[in-house]
């Protein structure tokens, strides 16, 4: 065991059991995977990406690019979770990933042999021939041996919710800068939320030993949240990374509500994902501590300074037997003291610098640490670290180390401020990039800013929290900071040992190393974002925020360019991986989207039907009886019961449209091409609507009820987009016009029969006086009354289907009950309900239009309605619908097609070319758009447009259709398949 | 998803009953509410000014200007959008409701019945904003929204009209009738972590 006697933020008196690589050890809780781990003794833990090559844990935070594991078992297993970020629970299942056959013994490690041959770009240059190959060897021979770990395969079984938070300053990131922010914001009244991906508030206070207020830090950091909890105003939400910066001060939050459970609490989901609004945002998401790039510095055992510092100090570990720290800054100096003053044995620091501070130097003589100032580690050995050699002033020396603890300096974590394009900027004294321009709205303090010392930080923390809540509108006074001696943060920029052994890496996580970097320089991909894309620098799960300042560095010393002038790549959202199930919330399965039942969809369950979803409803589709084999047969019966005597459909998704007001009549004769304002009280007449490019949007019947009273039916797809189109109208063309709409979509049920007893079946169930007869209620005829004995209604003779034909409509709640009427009345007659099969099999025999050919990409013409449209009057789309290439007589127009061959099928999507023609695109003359096997005609039938139109009635084409291998003669003829001068509407 | 909607069609109204743990009180008390009449009230150019006059004098209610809900005994009228608003009546039924409306406003505004267009559902208890939090885009701290206030937003990819009835705080909204189902979804789905107790949707 590694663990530390004493000390650390671990609850000893809460042990918890885990596995890693089915091995069972000891941790506490407080612990996160890598803590425990490290605790144990386990210094291996994964293996790199392309080199398989032995790797431990490298930081103690978000930006981990070594200790990847595959996290829980089964459907919960999850891929590539940081062992660092990963909090341990009693049980918690851990596996390495992306090794075989073991984790000690993985035979893919060989590839590092041939790194010579493996650099940047490999694979586009030495997998080439032969050509064929590539497809079915090399590339998934590569996917397989390059790789990280394995998703779950079965369906994800925790829930994931969706959130919304709304506060006047948001503060990013709990280290010492957030804390002053969020404190003076708070103090001041204004609402915060202080958002931090840790579990405890604290950020670097939790890992450092600085006094502050002469008392250890943890003394501070209890008072400070004391008082957090009890302001009102302020919202701590721990376990929350602020991943992304969006327009409007949103910002993007991913909460892990249960992932440091085994399963998620009852009734809790595993992850929420917040959208946060702030009128402010202070960023306080501090610093990473990036490595030194030198031969052997992927070895387990080697880490950053600052982790070396977490594990001893916050986790009480000691991560290694000895321990050398390598640097060239102060701040790593005063990790290794802390480390030290933990229980660490700290044999040595190397620095590069000739001539540390003697401050620094009074520090490490005091803890009996050797230093060795101007000095570089060239050299690692061990397959976990057991040595180290060092390049000296008087030549090389090799060292005993367990762990390297390395820095080369701290790059503010400013990824936020460059989601909206802002470039950081270098600052040559801090050897970083710094933030320069921010997303509205956004400030930064403490060490993201580049403020690395801990006074820097309350200062820069308090008063960006009193400037963000003034901005909010908030009388925020500074108040006085902590006590703490200012933390030297010195440092000689420094990032690249020359003539050490071995690969030097540049990003662990991609196996990048500084040769790639020369590769590129020499390739010529030497712009950030080419020297990115092309060796894999700085991508993947970590997004290199330890790696690509040295990559830069390299590339910066090649082109002989400062790294001001290379510039860096621009980060994007998420900060850290956000999982789909987090972004879906709710909608998954069932709720991926809401679905619309229908007013008689119970009813319709009842009678066995089956259902379709048209857009958000489910409609009945067809209602199969005992001992029918298919839906054809089933259709093909309904059909057949309409035709020769009654059956009923419920139509009420259609849109309707209430339009009151004494210029409606004048407002659609402006929306419609044909006139309404002419219609007779008690009637309907069937529109169309055009947009302003002249394509046809919907058509529908309109039925005028009273002189000011007008209701209008939408086709189901369109209803939404009918109704914003004369809400745009009214608000925006025509405001003065006296027109007022409601959608009564909802409000109406609209039940439909058809067929030649239709008749016979309404009179049963509508109330005296109300007369149904062909002479009181004619063809396209429309009143409002009462049915079954005083529920109002309104009665349209309308006909979809070609036959005799009512559509009623009640209050919703009792269109059930209005179908069990007709159905009782009908019994005699065998009234069947019918689906939207055999209602879009009636309307391709009658020829109608429906969805399949109003597309948006035709006009009134091409869908054969060109008549309807008024020469009398303007109406919107009249003009471009009046634009040459609609009017050209070769345009493919509305036309109806049937089999040569009876016996054959159609198919829709079928292309028609002239006979005998080679099938390429200059010959093809338009297309199949529905097609129906009709059940009256007794062959398959089907609708379209045709070059040249009708003027083509009697011709012959070819239907071509290689998708489904349909390749069939048809011949061209009027759409109106049955009765076509629609006498059986008017008996 | 979670998992108490699994074995629930989506296509039917989640039954009543209680959801989530066990506590002394539910975080969140639901109930879809009948005996409601409602329609809109749809003001004819140019009379507004006189349709507040009529309003007050006739139903002795100040017409709410905005995004805001104003009532006198059991009538309530909701700001839906420039001279329109969605009228409510509770304890009776469509017609009347529009009878009371036509007799007051006459023909200065346009009335449609929606008494079974919308459903109107009702959320109070302790956890009520935070179960809210989850549903409503929009900012319902009682120093931004408050008692009497209004909008009209999405839930759940639902069109919603969302009021606060009562500063306790209750909640009332106005959701289309075919989404009640999908809306009922979210609702129980975000409420269950507090315990919600739901009436007035049937046993299923």
């Amino acid at each position: 065991m590694s663990r530390l006697s004493s000390g650390g933020l671990i609850d000893r008196a809460t042990p918890l059991a885990f596995t890693f690589d089915g091995r069972s050890y000891k941790g506490f809780a407080g612990d996160t995977l890598a803590s425990a781990l490290l605790a144990n003794d386990v210094r291996l833990v994964g293996r790199s990406f392309k080199y398989h090559r032995p790797r431990g844990v490298f930081s103690a935070g978000s930006e981990e690019p070594n200790a990847l594991v595959e996290l829980r078992t089964g459907a919960r297993r999850e891929p590539n979770t940081r062992a660092t970020m990963a909090e341990l629970y009693e049980g918690l299942e851990a596996t390495s990933q992306n090794r075989w056959p073991s984790l000690a013994f993985d035979l893919l490690s060989a590839n590092q042999w041939f790194s010579s041959v493996l650099g940047a770009g490999f694979y586009y240059k030495t997998f080439m021939w032969p050509a064929a190959l590539w497809e079915k060897l090399y590339e998934p021979a590569i996917r397989r041996a390059a790789g990280l770990g394995r998703a779950a395969e079965q369906a994800d079984p925790d829930s994931y919710e969706k959130a919304f938070a709304f506060c006047d300053v948001l503060v990013i990131g709990g280290g010492p800068s957030g804390l002053l922010a969020a404190l003076t914001a708070g103090r001041a009244g204004a609402r915060v939320i202080l958002a931090d991906e840790d579990t405890i508030l604290g950020g670097r206070l939790n890992s450092a030993r600085t006094a502050i207020d002469d008392a250890a830090p943890g003394a501070f950091l209890a008072r400070a949240r004391a008082e957090l909890s009890a302001l009102p105003n302020v919202r701590v939400m721990p376990r929350t990374t602020i991943f992304g910066v969006y327009d409007g001060g949103t910002y993007g939050a991913l909460e892990r509500v249960g992932d440091h459970l085994s399963v998620p609490a009852p009734f809790q989901p595993r992850q929420r994902y917040w959208k946060i609004v702030a009128k402010r945002a202070v960023l306080c998401a501090g610093a990473f501590d990036r490595p030194i790039v030198f031969g052997g510095n992927d070895r387990p055992g080697v880490m950053s300074a600052q982790a070396l510092r977490t594990y001893a100090v916050r986790y009480a570990v000691t991560p290694g037997r000895n321990a050398v720290v390598f640097a060239n800054n102060d701040h790593a100096w005063s990790a290794a003291f802390d480390a030290a003053d933990a229980g660490v044995k700290v044999s040595a620091i190397v620095d590069v610098r000739e001539t540390p501070p003697p401050a620094l130097l009074a520090g490490a003589t005091a803890r009996n640490i050797r230093v060795i100032a101007g000095g570089e580690v060239i050299a690692t050995s061990g397959k976990c670290l057991s040595s180290i050699t060092v390049r000296t002033r008087g030549g090389t020396e090799t060292l005993q180390a367990e762990v390297l603890g390395i820095s080369g300096g701290a790059t503010p974590n400013l990824a936020l401020t460059s989601y909206f394009g802002g470039r950081p900027k270098y600052d040559a004294a801090l050897a970083a990039f710094v933030p320069d321009q921010t997303p509205p709205g956004l400030s930064v303090a403490g060490a993201a800013a580049g403020q690395f010392s801990l006074a820097q930080c309350f200062a820069t923390g308090a008063a960006q929290g009193v400037a963000a809540a003034r901005d909010a509108g908030f009388a925020a006074t500074p108040a006085p900071l902590p006590e703490t001696g200012d933390t030297p943060t010195s440092l000689s920029a420094f990032w690249h040992v020359q003539g050490s052994k071995g690969l030097a890496f540049v990003d662990f996580q991609n196996d990048v190393s500084a040769k790639d970097i020369a590769i590129a320089h020499k390739e010529g991909f030497r712009a950030v974002e080419l020297l990115k894309r092309y060796t894999t620098l700085g991508m993947a799960t970590d997004q290199g925020k330890s790696s690509n300042m040295a990559g830069l560095a390299i590339m910066a010393e090649l082109t002989g360019q400062g790294i001001g002038e290379t510039g860096t790549t621009l980060f994007r959202p998420p900060f850290t991986p956000v999982a789909l199930g987090a972004l879906a919330g709710h909608h998954r399965e069932k709720d991926f989207r809401p679905t619309r039942p229908t007013p008689t969809h119970d009813w319709a369950r009842k009678q066995g039907a089956v259902f379709v979803e048209t857009g958000l409803w489910l409609r009945a589709q067809y209602f199969p009886k005992p001992g029918e084999t298919d839906w054809l047969e089933t259709v093909t019966r309904e059909v057949k019961a309409v035709r020769s005597s009654v059956g009923l459909i419920d139509v009420s998704t259609f849109g309707k449209i209430d339009l009151q007001g004494s210029d409606v009549g004048v407002f659609l004769d402006r929306v419609y091409i044909n006139t309404f304002s002419t219609l007779a009280v008690g009637k309907a007449r069937y529109g169309v609507m055009l947009r302003e490019d002249g394509l046809v949007m919907d058509d529908g019947t309109t039925a005028r009820l009273a002189d000011d009273h007008y209701v209008m039916t939408t086709t189901t797809a369109n209803a939404a987009k009918v109704y914003q189109h004369l809400e745009f109208c009214l608000q925006v063309l025509w405001p003065d016009l006296d027109v007022q709409l409601a959608s009564i979509s909802e409000q109406w049920a609209q039940i439909a029969i058809a067929g030649p007893k239709s008749r016979e079946v309404l009179a049963q169930v509508v109330d005296a006086p109300l007369d149904v007869s062909n002479t009181g209620l004619p063809f396209m005829g429309a009143v409002e009354g009462r049915v079954m004995g005083g529920v109002k209604a309104r009665i349209f003779r309308l006909s979809f289907s070609g036959e005799l034909g009512y559509e009623i409509a009640v209050p919703a709640r009792h269109g059930e009950a209005l179908t069990r009427a007709l159905m009782a009345a009908g019994a005699p007659f065998g009234i069947t309900p019918y689906g939207t099969e055999a209602l879009g099999v009636m309307r391709i025999e009658k020829g109608h239009v429906s969805g399949n050919e109003l597309t948006g990409q035709t006009s009134a013409r091409d869908l054969g309605l060109g008549k309807m449209a008024s020469t009398k009057k303007d109406y919107i789309g009249r003009v471009m619908a009046g634009r040459p290439a609609f009017a050209d007589r070769d345009r493919a127009t509305f036309i109806g097609f049937k089999p040569v061959d009876r016996a054959q099928r159609l198919r829709a999507g079928a292309h028609f070319l002239p006979l005998g023609a080679v099938p390429v695109m200059e010959n093809d003359e338009g297309y199949m758009s529905s097609v129906a096997y009709s059940p009256t005609l007794d062959h398959w039938i089907g609708l379209g447009f045709l070059k040249g139109g009708r003027a083509r009635i009697g011709q012959k084409v070819r239907a071509y259709d290689p998708v489904r291998g349909g390749d069939i003669e048809v011949e061209v003829c009027d759409p109106g398949f049955v009765d076509p001068e629609g006498e059986r509407l008017r008996v | 998803m979670s998992e108490l909607l699994a074995e629930i069609p989506a296509s039917a109204l989640v039954p009543e009953g209680h959801y989530g743990p066990r506590t002394p009180a539910p975080g969140v008390v639901a109930a879809q509410l009948s005996q409601l009449a409602l329609a809109t009230v749809a003001v004819r150019p140019n009379a507004l000014d006189l349709v507040a006059e009529l309003a007050l004098e006739k139903l002795g209610l100040a017409l709410p200007h905005g995004p805001r809900t104003a009532s006198a005994g059991d009538l309530t009228l909701v700001g839906t959008g420039p001279r329109r608003f969605l009228a409510i009546g509770e304890g009776i039924t469509g017609d009347p409701l529009l009878e009371r409306l036509g007799h007051a406003f006459g023909k200065t505004a346009a009335l449609t019945d929606q008494s079974d267009g919308q459903m109107v559902i009702q959320l109070s208890g302790p956890r009520t904003r935070d179960t809210l939090a989850k549903l409503v885009p929009i900012d319902l701290d009682p120093s931004v929204f408050k008692a009497g206030d209004a909008a009209a937003t999405l839930v759940a990819l639902i069109p919603v009209l969302i009021w606060q009835a009562d500063p306790a705080p209750i909640y009332r909204f106005a959701v289309p009738r075919s989404f009640t189902p999908a809306f009922l979804r979210a609702l129980v789905g975000a409420g269950a972590e507090f315990g919600l107790q739901l009436t007035g949707t049937g046993r299923g």
